[in-house]
């Protein structure tokens, strides 16, 4: 049985005390049974991402959740798929296997006003657009294969440059060359969690390998769960519980006449009471990896033939800028300051 | 610091621990060393591009590069003194949110984080980002300098929470909020960089607090922070306030012939292989299409190359004149990495050479470069750092906790 909870920094904590307080409200919930630590918080019963950025706060934590895994919960609307890549190939080296991720597709104003322009999406590209980063990030994890590395020291070969290639990733928002300038992460892919109640679930095809289900009581989250199923979901399904009255959670106290979930996400003030009192209705689950653990599949790698790169890029690119769709972070300016090409650029190799 | 070590072939020495890199246990204890030396700051250098040459990667080059974020902050997670520099481009990536990963570095470090402020010069990252060609340098400086304008506005407000978060407009950016972040202990993170060229050395006059950069002589050392003070000077700021920490690479041995011994044998490690993928990668054209034994082709990797043309053909032109074949050139190439000052020695005269151009006024401080790691930065720390603590060159203990206060930075708080 898998326990689940958020974590973030306190909001009745100030100044140099955040750091300690976490880290001690970490300690407690590992202490009362929780699996997986989402690095985000609760917006009513949706996971959202917290105050302290996760991408910080997993490889910061990763020593004290030794034994539980981290899950990052990051905004997907604001957040770029090549550096999404490499954050979390490394926090899943970092964590020997065991990281998680949950791209929120919130789209708050405030995060909107903060982002300016280049990252303005309208209503309807919200799921497209968080999909799309998500797909994104994976294709550039499958840049490398689970094999690319050889690091034989005495034959000087570092790895196997048929096991690398540029995926040329175009989608309907995101355009990424690659390849990833970090190796495939442990599990292939880090798990995917996602909140049922998140727009991202609107995105077309999302296959998460974790999902969070909500229901107002046992019996309309047993149905919900039995909905996800017939419907062919096959991952991990988490019931949300709370002993707090949280609408969209059901009471804690009716979790036993849940039917189906493989675990719970618990949603509380005090989240390791909570824990506690569910962590004797099922074992803890083991494995080395948390893909190991949660029973997913290690995603395979495309299957391409060796020492081809699936599109070959020509030697020379010429400039078409506003014209290539994607991400354009930079278009919308660049257009209005003529003649933008590359010159002057030296060699740096570091 | 990045990967395992200064020399490309430094992941083959016996010393070298090229799978540790992968695990979080080598980053700790990288750290500790670093702290139990007494070092200001871990830097990480950063790229945004796979390390390939039209599309091939280097098969003997350690190539994989771990985020700096995720590294630092690990190593922010066991040590509570040394700062966290961070390299992160300003032209991939939005005002906001590099404000705030660097307030939630700064928080969770408890005031270490700084900020290696690059605008990314490779090719390849452009198309990374939904992008067909990076933007002409003179414009990535001025997106750099908005840009960390509105970061420090954004840091400055998390302290006055009565404050409803910044409205700005600019020519780059049009950013109304504030960070979720509740609390930077530095107030602002240190702010570090590493531009060579005129608009790169006005942007470091007006923005950096320390500066990273080649200065292969004491005399390259002096006249560029001889530069960099003047233009400092003219932003209408403290020269004082502004590190100069130029690279210095090293391989230490008890004697001098040892140490000798130890370069040379770095050297082999890089075999003519490693050394033409190495030259590959650094001007985006696969030369292991070629015989190692033919001419430089010069006409073909100009015309193919993924950099400017004209700064490649510059490049190569002395051993295109020299007739050198392509593995001699790059065998040449692979000696001399980034242009850094190398030093090869006894730890008693890499402290001497390190007082004597800080009395000449060569720099401010260094940027170390072990030749392999961890081997040679737990030589540095065991055998180096005792002798600068004796000349009073380095402090024996940290007086206070932040990275401003190790530069002796003012506190932006
Ligand atoms: C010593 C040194 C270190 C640098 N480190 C990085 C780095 O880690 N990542 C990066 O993208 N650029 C790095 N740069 C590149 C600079 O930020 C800058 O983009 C480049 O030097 C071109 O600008 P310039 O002509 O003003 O020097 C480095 C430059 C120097 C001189």
């Amino acid at each position: 049985m898998i326990l689940s909870t958020c974590i973030d920094l306190a909001a009745d904590a100030a100044g140099p005390d955040l750091m300690a307080r976490l880290r001690a409200d970490l300690a407690a919930s590992k202490q009362a049974g929780a699996d997986l630590l989402l690095l985000g918080r609760q917006d009513g019963a949706t996971v959202v991402p917290g105050r302290l950025d996760a991408l910080i706060g997993a490889p910061t934590l990763a020593a004290d959740a030794d034994g539980a895994a981290l899950v990052t919960v990051l905004p997907a609307l604001f957040s770029l798929p090549f550096h999404v890549a490499r954050a979390l190939s490394a926090t899943d080296f970092l964590t020997g296997g065991t990281m998680g991720w949950l791209p929120s597709a919130i789209h708050t104003d405030a995060r909107a006003t903060g982002f300016g322009s280049e990252y303005a999406v309208t209503e309807e590209e919200i799921p497209t657009k968080a999909g799309d980063m998500v797909r994104a990030t994976q294709a550039l994890w499958d840049s490398w294969d689970a094999d690319a590395l050889v690091i034989d020291q005495a034959a000087g070969r570092y790895l196997d440059t048929s096991r690398v290639r540029r995926v040329d990733y175009r989608g309907s928002h995101f355009d990424v060359m690659g390849p990833l300038n970090a190796a495939r992460p442990p599990q292939g892919h880090p798990v995917l969690v996602a909140d049922e109640d998140d727009a991202i679930m609107s995105a077309a095809d999302y296959q998460p390998d974790v999902l969070l289900v909500g229901g107002d009581d046992a019996t309309s989250l047993s149905t919900v769960i039995a909905t996800w199923r017939t419907r062919g979901f096959a991952g991990r399904v988490l019931a949300k519980v709370s002993p707090d009255g949280v609408p969209g959670a059901c009471p804690l106290d009716q979790a036993s006449h849940i039917d189906g979930a493989d675990g719970f996400h618990i949603i509380a003030t005090d989240a390791p009471a909570a824990l506690a009192t569910l962590r004797p209705m099922g074992a803890a689950p083991t494995g080395p990896t948390l893909r190991a653990r949660l029973t997913l599949a290690v995603p395979p790698t495309p299957i391409v033939p060796r020492g081809v790169s699936r599109h070959e890029h020509g030697p020379t690119r010429t400039a078409h800028l506003g014209l290539f769709a994607g991400h354009r972070i930079l278009s919308r300016r660049l257009a209005a300051q003529a003649g933008a090409t590359a010159i002057g650029v030296r060699p740096v190799l570091l | 610091m990045q990967g395992i070590g200064f020399y490309p072939g430094g992941w083959r020495h016996k010393l070298a621990q090229p799978r540790s890199v992968f695990d979080r246990s080598y980053y700790e204890e990288v750290a500790e060393l670093a702290e139990r030396g007494r070092f200001d700051a871990i830097v990480f250098g950063d790229q945004l591009q796979g390390r390939d040459a039209a599309g091939r990667t280097p098969e003997r080059l350690a190539i994989p590069t771990l985020d700096p974020f995720t590294l630092l902050s690990a190593m922010g997670a066991v040590t509570h003194k040394v700062g966290l520099v961070a390299t992160v481009s300003t032209t991939y990536n939005a005002p906001i949110g590099v404000a705030e990963r660097f307030a939630s570095l700064d928080l969770a470090s408890g005031g270490r984080a700084g900020w290696n402020i690059v605008t990314t010069a490779h090719p390849n990252s452009a198309p990374n980002f939904g992008e067909s060609e990076l933007m002409e340098k003179g414009l990535r400086y001025q997106r750099a300098e908005e840009f960390v304008n509105v970061a420090t506005q954004l840091w400055d407000a998390v302290d006055d929470p009565a404050r409803p978060g910044i409205a700005h407009k600019g020519q780059w950016f049009d950013v109304e909020g504030r960070l979720d972040t509740p609390y930077v202990p530095q107030g602002r993170p240190v702010l570090v960089q590493a531009g060579q060229s005129g608009d790169g050395r006005d942007f470091a006059a007006r923005t950096a607090e320390a500066i990273f950069c080649p200065a292969a002589t004491l005399e390259a050392g002096q006249a560029f922070r001889t530069d960099i003070r003047d233009r400092v000077a003219r932003a209408g700021r403290d020269p004082d306030g502004v590190k100069i920490m130029p690279g210095l690479a090293f391989i230490l041995a008890d004697s001098e012939e040892g140490a000798i011994a130890k370069e040379r044998e770095l050297l082999e490690m890089a075999d003519d292989g490693l050394c033409i993928e190495y030259l590959s990668e650094s001007i985006g054209y696969d030369l292991t299409r070629h015989d190692a034994t033919d001419l430089i082709p010069i006409d073909t990797i100009v015309a193919e190359c993924e950099f400017p043309a004209e700064d490649i053909r510059r490049m190569l032109t002395p051993g295109v004149e020299r007739g050198q074949s392509i593995a001699d050139y790059c065998r040449g190439y692979a000696r001399q990495p980034r242009g850094h000052a190398i030093f090869v020695g006894t730890p008693e005269q890499m402290a001497a050479r390190m007082g004597h151009w800080i009395k000449e006024g060569g720099c401010d401080g260094f940027t170390l470069q072990p030749g392999f790691m961890p081997e040679e930065l737990k030589l540095f720390v065991d055998h180096v750092v005792p002798l600068l603590q004796d000349q009073n060159l380095l402090r024996r203990d940290y007086e206070g906790a932040t990275l401003r206060s190790h530069l002796g930075l003012s506190s932006r708080r």
